[in-house]
């Protein structure tokens, strides 16, 4: 079913239940109905656990109702995970006891064959006839911080943040869930949407936007069923927070039979780039962008136009960072001859003169924070990509190397340049200006979350990545300033 | 009944160059001036209203090839020309109801592209590219979901990676920005108000000076 206006409050018992009942608890350690208890129990939801079992007696401590009869009234969402076949009378019980809320976890419908679609019809049915709201079947389940709700097939610990994600994938959901963690992306929300029965992929971008807890909201999708309705809730929601969309299955677009070149080459260039365009969507096109867009949103201020400063400690990482933010629609910014003279007074004699602004290796630990304070200060500048962080690390093992071959002595071998203090003021700078300065680390193989006296950000593990990262900034920021101006 | 429908009604699946045109014309979007004759004394009066250079092409309602059947000759400048191109197309064309059509030869030599077609998710999405002899090689086309605002119309000229061509360019006049929106925007209003119409291509769209011309226009039917 399509979203209707009260979509929110009947999202509640979903994400924020009071009492939960696991209809199909299991004492077998191999069975889901086990695991997925397990989850909820060391998750740490505070609200109470009634596990469903016809056998009765306890479960991890935990007393085991003989059937939903008998279940208390406090209980407001379902968790299934017995049969396919026994699914719609479970539904049935559960409407029965008032309970309309239910994940249904229980796989063998309509992504099964022929028979499991029409399991999954009359299950439709039912839901319809019952006012029931489900996610599933086939779902991997639902996580809320804001409860520790983990209703999740496998075990994970997220870290907590902003982000809300819906996924069409279950796998994907853990992969991001998983990698959050040490790339700074925190999670609220989680859902896997499963075969979208009946609450679909734009009923959570609806209510995500309305959420206040969520700042940023991810979508995994394959397939649609309702275009123009996903196009609907991608829209309003961008309008509210950022909507970071990666597409699967693109490479199939293209199987329509066509006689027109209109028709043939919508395969080739994908509609659903349109779409998401249109919407005010940030398309990522990989895993790994979608988690460094995601990261970009939690931790920058928006730039308000697409001029870029490039900082670097050597020649060829401004070169491929400024051929990336071309191609990616970022403008580098030229510095006029009062700027220039300005940073002849902060940089070596010997630096670039223009932008990108190359530092030429410079060992001077006060190039860095007094080129970042001039730059940032400039109006035409809208952000910076700072390239070669943590470059300590890799003078320490010079250091320790140098030290267990005793030939160091007293000498005070330690690098300053982009540490910790270069990355506060970098934070100090963007809380100031707000503006963003996406700092590049220069030893991480990997986008990572960093911690300087308890304030977070993010080091990006290359150029490109980085470049990416800004031009996803200010494809948003442009259609917010673009929507506000229509 | 509408050209669409009639066409329709008779489990046609394609439009004719000249119906296409039609229906776009009452779309408001500028066509070529064109007329449709049957022997050689229409011809004669059909050129004496166009005028030389003159583009002569099979009407058919089942090819969407013209060229490879031999059924186009542009730039004809004299009577001997047109005449001996008249009783080419019409040998070729293998219609039961032959007519060949007239057209006025539009001078440009940028070639656009402008479309439609019906998405299983999307519904009805218009197109724009770079057109001509360069559409099938370069692929270099946008699309938006319709309907569409001028802002999308805008965006999708500056999406393809040959926008340069729309500006004024070795002194050629700036693409009219306003009429090429124009156009988008009723493809994409075309396609929501008729449900048979499943492809639309305009190609070429070409810029005469500034302004956008449909010299060539195909219009795919739903099958019944």
């Amino acid at each position: 079913m399509t979203a209707s206006s009260n979509a929110k409050p009947e999202m509640v018992p979903l994400f924020d239940p009071k009492g939960i009942a696991l209809i199909g608890a299991s004492a077998n350690p191999n069975k889901w109905g086990f695991r997925i208890l397990a989850n909820l129990i060391v998750g740490g939801f505070e609200g109470p656990l009634y596990p469903v079992n016809p056998n009765g007696g306890e479960i991890l401590g935990i007393r085991v109702y003989p059937s939903i009869k008998k279940i208390p009234p406090d209980a407001d969402l379902g968790i299934v995970t017995v049969p396919a076949i026994k699914v719609c009378d479970i539904l049935k019980e559960c409407a029965g006891i008032g309970l309309r809320s239910l994940i249904i976890i229980s796989s063998g419908f309509s992504e099964t064959g022929s028979r499991g679609e029409a399991l999954e019809n009359e299950l439709g049915r039912c839901a319809r006839r019952e006012n029931m709201r489900l996610i599933g079947p086939n779902t991997m389940g639902v996580y809320s911080s804001k409860c520790n709700l983990h209703a999740l097939m496998p075990p994970l610990q997220p870290k907590i943040g902003g982000a809300s994600y819906v996924s069409q994938s279950g796998n994907l959901g853990v992969q991001m869930l998983s990698w959050g963690r040490e790339r700074g992306v925190g999670f609220c929300k989680f859902v896997s949407s499963g075969n979208e029965l009946d609450l679909r992929c734009e009923d959570f971008l609806e209510y995500f936007a309305e959420d206040p807890e969520s700042k940023v909201i991810i979508a995994y999708i394959e397939g649609l069923d309702d275009g123009i309705g996903f196009l609907q809730a991608a829209g309003t929601a961008s309008g509210k927070k950022p909507v970071i969309v990666f597409k699967g299955g693109k490479t199939e677009d293209g199987g329509r039979a066509a006689k027109s070149h209109s028709g043939a080459l919508a395969g080739s260039y994908s509609v659903y780039t349109a779409a998401f365009r249109q919407s005010g969507v940030i398309e990522a096109e990989s895993t790994d962008a979608m988690l460094d867009f995601t990261t970009a949103f939690l931790h920058f201020p928006l730039p308000r136009g697409n001029r870029i400063v490039i900082m670097t400690r050597g020649g060829g990482w401004g070169v491929v960072c400024a051929d990336a933010c071309r191609k990616s629609g970022l403008r580098l910014v030229s510095l006029s001859e009062r700027i220039i003279s300005r940073l002849n007074q902060v940089l070596p004699s010997y630096w670039s003169h223009g932008n990108p602004i190359d530092f030429a290796a410079t060992l001077n630990p006060e190039a860095f924070p007094n080129c970042l304070e001039e730059l940032i200060k400039i109006n035409d500048v809208d952000g910076i990509i700072a390239l070669g962080m943590e470059y300590g690390d890799r003078t320490k093992y010079l250091a320790d190397k140098l030290k267990s071959m005793n030939r160091l002595g007293d000498i005070d071998l330690r690098e300053e340049r982009g540490g910790a203090s270069d990355i506060e003021l970098a934070l100090d700078l963007m809380d100031a200006y707000q503006k963003p300065v996406i700092m590049v680390s220069g030893v991480s193989s990997h986008t990572k979350a960093v911690s300087i006296n308890g304030r977070e950000t993010v080091l990006y593990s290359s150029p490109e990545n980085a470049a990416r990262a800004m031009a996803a900034l200010w494809r948003y920021s442009h259609f917010l300033l673009k929507t506000k101006a229509m | 009944m509408n050209i669409i429908e009639q066409a329709a009604a008779k489990g046609r699946t394609m439009l004719s160059e000249y119906e296409s045109k039609r229906v776009l014309e009452a779309h408001g979007i500028p066509v070529t001036r064109e007329t449709l004759v049957n022997n050689l004394d229409e011809l004669a009066t059909a050129v004496k209203e166009i005028g030389y250079p003159i583009v002569l092409k099979g009407c058919t309602q089942h090819t969407a090839h013209k060229t490879e059947k031999g059924l186009i000759k542009i730039d004809i400048r004299n009577e001997l020309e047109a005449k001996e191109a008249f009783n080419t197309i019409m040998t070729n064309l293998d219609d039961d109801d032959k007519s060949v059509l007239v057209q006025e030869m539009v001078k440009g030599s940028r070639e656009l592209m402008a479309g439609l077609t019906r998405d299983a998710q999307f519904g009805p999405c218009v197109m724009f590219g770079l057109g001509g002899i360069f559409a099938e090689i370069l692929k270099d086309v946008s699309f938006r979901v319709a309907p569409i605002e001028k802002e999308n119309a805008l965006e999708m000229m500056k999406e393809i990676k040959a926008h340069k061509i729309l500006s004024n360019i070795r002194g050629m006049e700036a693409a009219d920005l306003d009429a090429l929106a124009e156009i988008l925007i009723s493809l994409g209003r075309i396609g929501l108000e008729n449900e048979e119409v499943d492809e639309i291509d305009i190609n070429p769209l070409i810029l005469s000076g500034g302004k956008p011309v449909a010299a060539d226009a195909l219009f795919v039917l739903k099958p019944a």
